[in-house]
């Protein structure tokens, strides 16, 4: 069955606080990611990196969730 | 003049790049921190593995605020961020701690061949390239 297109709201909404593995992706000239269809989405980081390294060709990586509130970050 | 919109996640300005891969005929697109204060762009192993690049062993030293460590620099065929691309660029190869959500940071070898303009009120950063004269 062939895989829908969704936006990335329809994403956040079908799949929230997962990573997800998104192929097939349009962009805009701005590089945000408009839309793509989900191919892998998992609770696990670990899940999409694997994900990643079969597919071989373009894809995207989110997150739909939020980080914890008032986590400090000094990179 | 290219533009993004951003959303401030736990103060961090998160905006996507995409990693081209070694021939060029792929892409990861991924999130990052803005960051001014790093002077190199890092991306996670698994990405640039993904992408057909060798990875080599870490004989550079990377200065980072919890210390020294060595990492992997490798030269990436093109990266695009705010619709920009620049072709043959060095990114450290560093694989950011699972409790940050982002996979790594867009640094000033990048940053560095743009103005960047950052409007915290409307929440977006953009860019463009110098005006040669």
């Amino acid at each position: 069955m062939k895989q829908k297109h969704l936006t990335i709201d329809e994403m956040v909404q079908q799949y929230p606080n997962q990573w997800l593995f998104i192929v097939d992706c349009e962009h805009s000239a701005s590089t945000e990611l408009i839309s793509g269809v989900v191919a892998v989405h998992s609770f696990s980081r670990e899940d999409i990196r694997k994900a990643s390294a079969e597919y071989k060709g373009g894809a995207a990586i989110r997150y739909t969730g939020k980080p914890p509130e008032g986590r400090l970050y000094l990179l | 003049m290219q533009r993004i919109r951003f959303q401030p996640i736990s103060n961090l300005i998160v905006i996507p790049i995409k990693v081209m891969s070694i021939d060029g005929e792929s892409f990861r697109d991924v999130e990052v921190a803005l960051d001014t204060g790093a002077s190199t762009t890092s991306i996670p192993s698994y990405v640039v593995s993904a992408l057909g690049y060798n990875i080599p062993n870490p004989i550079d030293d990377i200065i980072t605020g919890s210390g020294v460590e060595k990492a992997p620099i490798i030269e990436i065929k093109g990266l695009t961020a705010i619709g920009q691309t620049i072709e043959n660029i060095e990114v450290v190869c560093l694989d950011l701690p699972p409790e940050i959500y982002v996979e790594g940071v867009l640094g000033l070898n990048f940053l560095i061949n743009f103005d960047v303009h950052i409007s915290f009120s409307r929440r977006v950063a953009s860019h463009q390239c110098f005006q040669t004269t």
